[in-house]
């Protein structure tokens, strides 16, 4: 019951705050900013989840040795283009250059050399691995 | 009356759906706990950052009904506050993301739960997590984007940030209070113990391991490490800002600017021979830029920091604001109102408080580096105070305002 106590608070006090928020100077459209709330956690739970999901099956139908060796620099890569997609897709304000005074430097270019420097790393991480197990003659341990 | 079948139907729904053998209730309350920290942090410096702004003074507040939840004076010192606060509001916002990635990756079966409802308490609980993960996704979303000058929605950013932050303050509050006993448990329980019938994340029928839990803690630091490296430096500065590859200011020769004087629609002859800084208090007088000039200047190394999240220190020189409100006959100025030439805009104006005002390092500056403000920067005079936000140290100053 205390639960249940705490959770009609919660829904109560989001309420009013929603009210607030729905004032005219937050929200002049306030269906735009209902869907902003709602759609977030449906894209994220239904949308994403199932892509990145998807791609990591991809990933583990690779020889066994290897999967993580493309799944580490992959999940990097995403992840940051997830968080700077706007700069790397070049989803700016039309005043941005004017904003800031400057021509925005190549970001698309710096998140590919980001993510061919993940390869590389993850590769040369793979190669000396199998080079000390081979020395050791020992069988490489294939991730649990 | 049952409306739904009692068994799942095949899918998502079905506990064999979901075969990863790494989740389970300790792995969640690990991910639970660390984001919780990271979380705690950006709340806190949110409210801090809302405090920063000074609602309370002038015309200051951008929230038409604002229920003031930590506002409390902002203080002058130490001059590198608000680029601390601000700096950890927006790098912990941007580096615990794969941890929120995650955490609601691990958690994702019970979005799916058969039967969606068991009862009243249940529905509450059920919605209590939606307004979490909706509010959650809502705040990092416009964070995130905000700080890349993005703007792909039809709502006030700073209103819609606020609330949405309180709401998600609000839901994590209970959200912890209710999941703190079964992590409890967790922690508590050697996980080899628990299979999946006491363990309500654990795959029943798990897939063959392809990456060990350790190695999935690994991948998520090893994603935050590349943000932190990639963003950080454009609030800490030194080696680091020339890694901040995605940092979206920050980087390049001079230091920063967040709105040229052609976007605030200043013209050369506003800021021409005919300029005027006009002091309003118990006198109301006009200064001209060499009368301001001839006034004692003094040279201070001050940071200026963005609500974007980067900073940078300059040295700035200029003349103290508190010269000024004595010029203007009013040396105990409770409240200082700077009035931009910039025609538009919600920041062509700010007010700052006494404490401020009466700083030593408080200036409007003429110069900065040693030479007279760019016009970018704000020529010919701009305030700069200790721990202010960037956008409050109003550029273009024509009037001073003393109360």
């Amino acid at each position: 019951m205390k639960r249940a106590a705490g959770h009609i608070l919660l829904i109560a006090a989001t309420a009013w705050l929603l009210a607030q928020m729905f004032h005219v100077n937050v929200a002049p459209q306030p269906l735009n900013l209902v869907l902003w709330l709602a759609l977030g956690a449906l894209v994220h739970d239904l949308l994403l989840l199932p892509l990145y999901s998807g791609a990591d099956a991809l990933i583990r139908r690779l020889p066994a040795p290897v999967i993580n060796h493309v799944r580490f620099p992959v999940a990097i890569s995403a992840v940051l283009l997830l968080v700077w997609f706007p700069l790397i897709l070049q989803r700016r304000p039309s005043g941005y250059v004017n904003a800031l005074g400057r021509e925005p430097p190549d970001y698309l270019g710096r998140w590919l050399a980001v993510t061919a420097g993940l390869f590389v790393l993850s590769g040369v991480v793979y190669a000396v691995r199998r080079l000390t197990a081979s020395r050791a003659g020992a069988p490489r341990p294939s991730g649990r | 009356m049952r409306l739904l079948p009692a068994d799942p139907p095949p899918g998502p729904t079905r506990p064999t759906f979901w075969r990863s053998p790494l989740r389970s209730v300790w792995l969640t309350s690990m991910l639970g706990s660390v984001l919780l920290v990271g979380v705690g942090i950006v709340a806190v410096t949110g409210l801090l950052s809302h405090a920063a702004y000074q609602p309370d003074l002038g015309n200051n507040g951008l929230i038409e009904k604002d229920i003031g939840v930590l506002v409390i004076g902002w203080p002058t010192s130490p001059g590198w506050l608000y680029a601390f606060t601000q700096g950890l509001h927006v790098t912990i916002g941007i580096i615990i993301v794969p941890l929120l990635l995650a955490k609601l990756w691990s958690v994702i079966p019970r979005l799916f739960a058969w039967p969606p409802v068991t009862g009243p308490v249940n529905a509450l609980e059920r919605i209590g997590i939606l307004l979490l993960v909706g509010s959650t996704i809502f705040q990092f979303a416009t964070g995130i984007a905000n700080a890349q000058l993005y703007y792909p929605w039809h709502f006030n950013f700073v209103g819609a940030h606020y609330y949405g932050g309180l709401i998600f303050i609000a839901s994590l509050v209970l959200h912890v209070a209710v999941k703190v006993p079964a992590m409890r448990r967790a922690y508590a329980t050697r996980r080899e113990v628990l299979g999946p019938e006491d363990d309500e994340l654990r795959a029943p029928d798990p897939a063959p391991g392809t990456l060990s839990r350790r190695g999935l803690f690994g991948l998520v630091g090893a994603a935050a490490g590349t943000l932190a490296v990639t963003t950080a430096g454009q609030s800490i500065g030194g080696p680091l800002r020339d890694v901040a590859l995605f940092a979206p200011r920050g980087t390049g020769a001079s230091f920063p600017i967040n709105k040229t004087a052609a976007v605030a629609r200043i013209t050369p002859a506003m800021v021409g021979p005919a300029y005027r800084l006009k002091l309003v208090g118990d006198d109301e007088r006009e200064l001209t830029l060499a009368e301001l000039a001839a006034m004692p200047q003094h040279t201070y190394d001050l940071q200026i920091a963005c609500v974007e999240g980067w900073s940078t220190t300059q040295q700035w020189t200029g003349v103290r604001l508190r010269d000024l409100a004595a010029a203007a006959g009013m040396p105990d100025a409770a409240a200082m109102a700077a009035g931009s030439l910039q025609p538009r805009g919600a920041f062509r104006q700010a007010t700052i408080g006494p404490g401020q005002i009466g700083h030593p390092h408080s200036l409007l500056a003429l110069r900065v580096n040693g030479a007279p403000l760019s016009l970018d920067h704000g020529f010919p005079a701009r305030v700069i105070v200790p721990a202010l936000p960037g956008v409050h140290c109003t550029k273009w100053v024509k009037e001073l305002h003393f109360t």
